[in-house]
């Protein structure tokens, strides 16, 4: 038997010469098929990443300028109302009127980060909100919604106290009740024109003309000289 | 030659088709035998030898070292040609007990062996024995493992192989009953 088997081993074929190139065909359509298939799952992986991430700050910037938005429109309405009633009462504001919504929106805005500024947790909670998952990202900002929903009360009443400052009494001052007394003084002593204005009058002066000499025809009819001479 | 063969090795581990080409040339020849020994068809031995080089070039991983690239190709070799055998062509096992009388007979089967021609063998032998007789013989497999092989049973395999041993006597005392009576015409 161990002859047979060394015979065997001897024993050896020609292969014929296509066989190599069919082989070398076969493993390269193998390589292809494995190559794109990894391709193919990692451009996906990469895409599907991208539209996540994208789709969550979408969400996230859009639920953020909706808020912005609807405050922005809450607050130019009221001061628009407010507005609007300044210039049905004066003309002279119209002009003035016409500047005053950008000036408005500008005021607002910077009471709307005033407000964003009195309450620091909340821009704290924005930040965190960035590193969150998104079921937290979607709590947080209700939670958002809430704090900010509720200092608009306080945004309003500091806009009047900006608009319309409270008028401060005036009280007369012991000079000014001096003054008065003065006045009225002076008012009964000299004589006063219809208008309230004093006029000094001299004693000499009177409605009529005052001439010296008047002569008519050549005769001197009346000569004030000759009169107080006599 | 061991160098070469690291270097082939260790290069067709990189999927480098040129060490690839060089081991198909270093040992085709041999895996087509191998092959044709079980299948005893060049077209379909090589069609078995080529999905057994894809094989052992895609799964070389697998393959520790150069040393054992030969035995591990060999195997895949084997292991594709039964399969193929046994996918293409129907083949029951009677199954039998292994007796003494069995065994007398593979001792005198050793004294033809310097006579056999192994063509002979794998193109007159019936393929049941053919299968077990060249695991047993040029594979050097026990019984336990061609049993395992061939799911059939131990015994099965031991009378299978007397029965091949047999037939190869009986087939080389007919070819020699036939010279001789050419030889005495």
């Amino acid at each position: 038997m161990q002859n047979l088997k060394s015979k065997y081993d001897q024993k050896k074929m020609r292969v014929s010469d296509g066989l190599w190139d069919r082989l070398e065909d076969k493993l390269d359509q193998a390589g292809k098929e494995e190559k794109p298939k990894i391709i193919w799952w990692k451009y996906a992986a990469v895409i599907l990443l991208m539209i996540g991430l994208s789709g969550s700050f979408w969400m996230l910037n859009h639920k953020s300028d909706m808020n912005e938005n609807q405050e922005f429109v809450n607050q130019t309405e009221s001061e628009n109302q407010n507005f609007d009633s300044n210039v049905i009462e004066t003309s002279e504001n119209n002009e003035v009127g016409k500047v005053n919504p950008i000036n408005n929106n500008s005021e607002a805005d910077n009471q709307r980060l005033a407000v964003e500024n009195v309450n620091p947790s909340t821009s704290e909670s924005i930040n965190k909100e960035n590193q969150t998952t998104n079921q937290v990202f979607e709590k947080e900002i209700t939670i958002k919604k809430d704090e900010i929903s509720i200092p608009q009360p306080e945004e309003k009443l500091a806009q009047n106290e900006i608009q319309k400052p409270k008028e401060r009494t005036k009280y007369i001052t012991s000079s000014d009740l001096l003054f008065g007394v003065e006045m009225d003084r002076a008012k009964t002593e000299t004589p006063k024109s219809a208008m309230g204005i004093n006029i000094s009058k001299s004693k000499n002066d009177s409605d009529f003309p005052n001439p010296k000499r008047i002569k008519l025809f050549g005769i001197t009819l009346y000569d004030k000289d000759s009169i107080t001479n006599k | 030659m061991k160098q070469d063969l690291q270097q082939m090795f260790s290069k067709a581990k990189k999927y480098d088709r040129l060490a690839q080409k060089s081991l198909f040339e270093l040992f085709s020849g041999k895996m087509l035998s191998v092959a044709n020994s079980y299948i005893n068809n060049r077209d379909d031995a090589e069609d078995v030898l080529m999905n057994a080089f894809y094989k052992a070039f895609t799964k070389i991983d697998d393959c520790r070292n150069y040393e054992s690239f030969q035995f591990w190709l060999r195997k895949i070799v084997v292991n594709d040609a039964i399969s193929f055998i046994r996918t293409n062509k129907h083949i029951l096992y009677a199954e039998t007990e292994f007796t003494d009388s069995i065994a007398e007979q593979i001792d005198e089967v050793d004294e033809l062996s310097k006579d056999i021609d192994l063509d002979v063998i794998f193109r007159e032998m019936p393929i049941g024995y053919k299968l077990v007789f060249n695991l047993s013989v040029f594979e050097e497999r026990k019984h336990q493992e061609i049993a395992e092989i061939l799911n059939i049973t131990e015994g099965t395999s031991k009378s299978q192989l007397s029965k091949a041993k047999k037939w190869l006597k009986d087939y080389f005392n007919q070819q020699n009953t036939i010279q001789n009576a050419e030889s005495e015409i």
